[in-house]
């Protein structure tokens, strides 16, 4: 289900996000506003515990916020209750997270048929798409392998597979190169560049200036606030 | 065995112990490890308690039951050891100075004569009466001061009643409900005569052997002419040996020594006796009692202490899981293997400790509920036998060291074999390769285990014919090659193989072993048997899962779910099996429990039928005052009423070398022509030249070379002795009188305790003065109820000390003993299934923690939390149904085969399928299952996807 190119599918504004641990408070966001359009590749980096991956969470919903709000097609999703934001995301979301999250005692082509069957998408029909999609990723002859027999940069070719299989509209990618050798991290990169050119908006967390750099924009994230949102630059992060 | 057991444990925890006190890191990282989940760690805890928990209640049962009894050597002998029963009454005096003799038998303090007769009692208007008592006539002075300790006696203040006065005991007087200076009515040899009660004395000691001491003069003049069939009073001589009540026998070997001694003075001169050493047989009835009692709770209780211990190994192998990169980070930073083993022992010593002394104190709780239910089952049944709670220290010790003892095991080998880890895979979580070096260990495993299975069977089972070695070596041979063919066969073909064959071995090798083996069977046999069985059933049912899991491949959002639910379990076959086999070995033994239940409970019209001879009831009465049949048949509502002659005199069998060199005291039942008019005992077996029971019983009243014999007579149905059509038995009268008779027919259930049944004719010629007609087989009239009657004849016949009863209610009350103890072993074993539940809900809260980002990636994909939910559900559910029914399967199948394809029971019995405890059997523990998974499964759908994630990262 893709939109056409540059029409709002996300609508953040004055985002707070307050951890609190006890008597300890830490303002991870204080007052985030951001958009995405569809088609966009943001890339967003800052210093490491700024809250990059927080806002990832609050933006998606994953995680709760204390204040603002985040609009996605229009609905506000921390006004949803819990079952059709969880439905929204089944729906609309992809996850590509820096450790690969793949079920361990599935094997790659069962792990990527599981948001299909979320969905309620036949079993037949499931795992043809699951099949087209590991073939994509260039794993078609993994597909029977459990996530511990294959490699870092193997796993997380799966995970990507698991999240694009449903055709997002937004992926949520939160360093997704983080635990791979750059020649890995070159391919998983370019495979979401792939997506994002079919029209999928991708929203990408990452330390890596060279990747920074591919985004169709860049957004930095300094002290729990938006310091930059435009066009790529590395310029003044760390 | 105490000190060995401790030996063992004090090996064991030592190493703990030791680095508890000097080597603070490692017990920063195991206390840390406890106190960071309490909960958890509580329940491992109750994991392991409950295991000793059973075996200490098992110790006190048994405790309870050996004092119980022991205590009757106090309430019923006192200063008694040994009971010299006089032929003749005339020659007691002469006995008393034999014993006595010139000098006293080294070891004896004290001889008494005392004459008893067994009488009816009623205070003065006969409203309250006790039907049979000991009514006794002794030398006051004499009884006073016999035996060295006088207060054992319970005689020390009692005078010596006068001719017309009476001394009863406490119990006595609680059932009449008298007062001293009130009157007594004594009913005995057709006669009533009042007396004054003029004291009581305690129901213990000697007050405590008689219910009632009268005059001397009085008894001999009550009993001068005892009329035909009642018996006269018998003359008795105690004997006291050294020591009070319990410590006189102390010394066997002193008590036979004593026995003999007396005997030959009596034979020297001339005395015709009979003796007896009471004491000691009270106290060794005690000991075997109390031994039995604990073996059945310690064998039923051991199905759930193997279950405990399968959840120990299970949730140390998680926790190694759970741990393991923090190990691999231990091991790379220094620690040694053996540290990391010591870490794991440290902990699970302190689980261990904790847990024995909890499960020891929580075994007094299971210990005491058990005797008070075993108590109420007495009391609905009529019989008044009172258990007194006993708790020994030493027992409970016992109990709490071998409960120790198992965990600590279990502990170690774990801690060992999952410390035995690759630094790096260990670190990033990655499975341990199988290498060639494992399977060759593997290889030789399986060769050994081989070895040992062909051992087992070979030595001590074919040779020593015994059949524990003779089950298990088998199986072991099965499961050595399954390890040893692991290497080349497919691992799912090799376990369904391996399993059937382990099931089959377990169903058939009744049928396959030398019969000479299988008549062993005892109890600890069937905690083998479900062992073996349940192993065999966890191979195939591990298999199964896999192909369950690809039936639901639907694609729907709850198969999701399921499909989830299951790919766990089902990927993680060790643990898995594991828990799988917990839940199975509860439920096989519920399921054989419930079977043996049903199956007893679906008899009783069956045995009415056997032992009613075509009458309603039967009615008993007191040796000196019997009823006389017409006064019976005189009674409204009587039709017809068949006496039947008692007399106990002594047997050998030609099946029973020892009742050749030594015949037994049996007593029979003899019948006279016409008895099976109205209907015989029903035959097990009957020679063939009798068309019906009634003619086979017709020609013993007949004939008196004919007898027809219970199944168990003599040592018939103990080491497979049996008795058979044409065998033949020896009948030995008190004057030197034979008769030798041939078998024709053999009673199954010999639920009236009606012994051989001979004929009447004989027993009136040979034993004239030894036979009493104290039992009666009477018939309702058409218009009255059995019950009724029986209601009847006892309120008519008070004074005779008359008991009817009819024959369903005798029934009724025999099996719901029997049934009673069945309920209270059930329960017993119910213990294990809270050991299971628990088991099984402690295992997936682990389950909940170790995939917490598995749960965050699925929400984060929009999995909704009702599918978490149900994931675990399904998972449980999983695990509860394949336990339960192969659990079932198997229990089922072993009590089919045992009820009615083996010779392992005396009696082939028709199967009752327990359909109504089967349901409970199968429902309780899968909605227990389920329910112990509901707080895992919320908690884990609470999670929030965002901190689920970060959490694990
Ligand atoms: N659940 C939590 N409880 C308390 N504090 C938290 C929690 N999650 C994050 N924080 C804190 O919030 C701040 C922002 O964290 P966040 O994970 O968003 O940073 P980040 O920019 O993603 O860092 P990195 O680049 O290292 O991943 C940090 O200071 C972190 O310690
Ligand atoms: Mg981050």
């Amino acid at each position: 289900m893709m939109e056409p190119m540059g029409q709002n599918i996300l609508r953040a504004r004055e985002v707070t996000k307050t951890y609190r641990s006890g008597k300890l408070e830490v303002p991870a966001l204080r007052g985030v506003d951001l958009d995405i359009d569809s088609g966009d590749l943001i890339t967003v980096m800052g210093p490491s515990g700024n809250g990059k991956t927080t806002l990832l969470n609050c933006l998606s919903g994953i995680d709760t916020i204390d204040s603002g709000t985040v609009h996605i097609d229009g609905d506000e999703i921390h006004a949803m209750r819990d079952g059709a934001r969880t439905q929204h995301r089944a729906e609309r979301m992809g996850f590509i997270f820096q450790s690969f999250n793949l079920i361990p005692v599935l094997s790659a082509e069962e792990n990527v048929e599981v948001p299909l069957g979320i969905l309620g998408v036949s079993n037949k029909e499931a795992r043809q798409r699951a099949q087209d999609m590991l073939e994509r990723v260039g794993l078609a002859d993994r597909r029977q392998n459990r996530p511990r027999e294959l490699s870092g940069g193997e796993q997380q070719r799966v995970a990507i597979a698991r999240a694009l299989v449903t055709q997002p509209a937004i992926i949520w990618a939160d360093e997704p190169t983080g635990n791979l050798d750059s020649e890995t991290a070159g391919a998983i990169i370019d495979l979401l560049l792939e997506v994002n050119e079919a029209g999928q908006s991708v929203l990408m967390v990452t330390h890596d200036r060279g990747i920074g750099a591919i985004g169709t924009r860049t957004v930095h994230v300094r002290d729990g606030l938006i310091t930059y949102d435009g066009a790529p630059t590395t310029d003044g992060i760390h | 065995m105490v000190t060995v057991l401790a030996a063992i444990a004090v090996l064991l925890t030592l190493p703990a112990l030791v680095d508890l006190i000097r080597r603070p890191d490692l017990r920063r990282v195991g206390l840390r490890n406890i106190v960071r989940r309490p909960g958890e760690a509580a329940l491992v805890v109750l994991g392991s308690a409950l295991g000793t928990a059973i075996i200490a209640a098992a110790f006190i049962v048994g405790d309870t039951f050996d004092r119980s009894i022991r205590d009757i050597a106090r309430t019923e002998l006192g200063p008694v050891d040994q009971v010299v029963r006089v032929t003749n009454v005339d020659d007691l005096d002469d006995a008393l100075v034999a014993i006595e003799g010139p000098g006293t038998i080294a070891g004896v303090d004290g001889v008494l004569a005392i004459t008893s007769i067994g009488a009816a009692l009623s205070n003065a208007d006969a409203t309250n009466a006790e039907p049979s008592l000991r009514i006794s006539a002794v030398d006051m002075d004499a009884a006073r001061s016999f035996g060295a300790d006088p207060s054992i006696t319970a005689l020390a203040d009692v005078p010596a009643p006068g001719l017309d006065e009476i001394v009863i005991n406490t119990d006595t007087r609680a059932e009449l409900d008298v007062e001293i200076g009130d009157l007594v009515a004594v009913y005995a040899y057709g006669e009533r005569i009042d007396l004054e009660l003029i004291a009581l004395m305690p129901s213990e000691g000697l007050g405590g052997f008689s219910d009632a001491y009268i005059d001397p003069a009085l008894l001999d003049s009550v009993a001068a002419e005892p009329p035909l069939g009642a018996e006269p009073p018998s003359a008795l001589v105690l004997v006291s040996n050294d020591g009070g009540v319990f410590d006189s026998t102390e010394d066997p070997r002193n008590v036979r020594r004593i026995e003999t001694a007396t005997g030959d003075r009596l034979r020297a001169a001339g005395i015709d006796h009979d003796q007896s050493p009471q004491k000691l047989d009270i106290l060794r009835d005690a000991e075997e009692e109390g031994d039995e009692l604990t073996q059945i709770f310690s064998v039923v209780g051991g199905f759930s202490v193997v279950a405990g211990i399968l959840l120990l190994v299970n949730l140390f192998v998680m926790l190694a899981e759970e741990r393991k990169p923090t190990m691999g980070v231990l091991r790379a930073i220094g620690w040694r293997q053996g540290t990391l083993v010591r870490s794991f022992g440290l902990e699970g010593a302190i689980y261990a400790i904790i847990a024995a002394a909890v499960g020891a104190l929580g075994g007094i709780g299971v210990g005491w509920a058990v005797v008070k239910l075993t108590q109420d089952i007495f009391a609905t049944s009529g019989n008044d036998f009172s258990l007194i709670l006993a708790v020994e220290p030493i027992s409970l010790l016992q109990a709490a060291l071998t409960g120790l003892v198992i965990s600590l095991l279990a502990i170690w080998v774990t801690s060992w074999r999952i410390s035995r880890l690759n630094i790096i895979r260990a670190i990033r979580d990655l499975p341990e390769p199988v290498t060639a070096r494992g399977q060759l260990l593997l290889s030789v495993g399986g060769l050994v285990l081989a070895v040992v299975g062909v051992a087992l069977l070979i030595g001590p089972g074919l040779g020593g014919k015994s059949v524990i070695p003779a089950l298990a070596g088998p199986a072991l041979m099965i499961l050595g090659a399954g390890l040893l063919l692991k290497r080349w066969v497919r691992n799912d073909l090799l376990a369904v193989a391996a399993g059937s064959a382990v099931v089959l071995w377990g169903a058939f090798w009744a049928q396959i072993l030398p019969k000479d083996v299988t008549t062993d069977v005892e109890l600890p046999t069937f905690l083998v048997l479900g062992i073996i069985l349940v192993a065999g059933g966890t191979a195939i049912a591990t298999v199964i899962g896999p192909w369950m899991r690809r039936l639901l491949d639907l694609g729907s959002r709850p198969a999701t779910a399921a499909r989830l639910g299951l790919a766990y379990p089902v990927a993680r076959t060790f643990r898995t099996a594991l828990s799988l086999a917990m839940f199975s070995l509860i439920i096989f033994s519920l399921t054989f429990i419930s079977v043996m239940s049903s199956t007893l409970g679906g008899q009783d019209d069956d045995i009415v039928t056997e032992i009613s001879a075509g009458r309603d009831m039967m009615v008993d009465a007191n040796s000196a005052n019997p009823i006389a049949t017409g006064d019976l048949t005189d009674l409204p509502g009587v039709a017809s009423a068949s006496p039947i002659i008692r007399a106990v005199p002594r047997w050998s069998a030609d099946f029973d070398a020892e009742s050749i060199e030594d015949p037994d005291r049996w007593r029979l039942s003899g019948i006279d022509p016409g008895f099976g008019n109205t209907g015989a005992p029903q035959l097990e077996l009957r020679a063939d030249r009798f068309a019906t029971d009634a003619e086979a019983f017709e020609a013993v009243a007949t004939d008196p070379t004919l007898v027809v014999v219970p199944s168990w007579f003599l040592a018939a149905g103990s080491d497979g002795v049996e008795v058979n059509l044409q065998d033949r038995v020896t009948m030995y009268t008190a004057s030197g009188f034979t008769q030798e008779m041939t078998v024709i027919g053999v009673v199954q259930n010999d639920f009236t305790f009606a012994g051989p049944w001979v004929s009447a004719d004989l027993v009136r010629e040979q034993m004239p003065g030894g036979f009493r007609i104290t039992r009666h087989y009477v018939t309702a009239t058409a218009d009255t109820s059995a019950d009724d009657l029986a209601e009847a004849i006892d309120a008519a016949f008070v004074t005779n000390g008359a008991s009817a009863e009819t024959f369903r209610h005798r029934v009724g009350r025999f099996l719901s003993q029997e049934l009673g103890f069945f309920r209270l072993l059930r329960g017993y074993l119910a213990l294990g299934l809270v050991i299971g539940i628990a088991g099984l809900g402690v295992t997936l809260v682990r389950a909940v923690r170790e995939r917490r980002r598995e749960i965050g990636m699925l929400r984060s994909m929009g999995f909704p939390t009702g599918g978490v939910r149900s994931m675990f559900l399904t998972e449980a559910a999983f695990i509860g149904f394949l336990g339960i029914v192969s659990g079932a399967a198997l229990g089922l199948l072993t009590a089919r085969q045992l009820i009615s394809g083996s010779d392992a029971l005396d009696e082939p019995l028709p199967f009752v399928f327990p359909t109504s405890a089967l349901v409970l059997v199968v429902l309780l523990p899968l909605i227990g299952a389920v329910v112990a998974a509901i707080v895992p499964a919320i908690r884990a759908a609470r999670l929030r996807p965002s901190e689920a994630l970060r959490l694990a990262d």
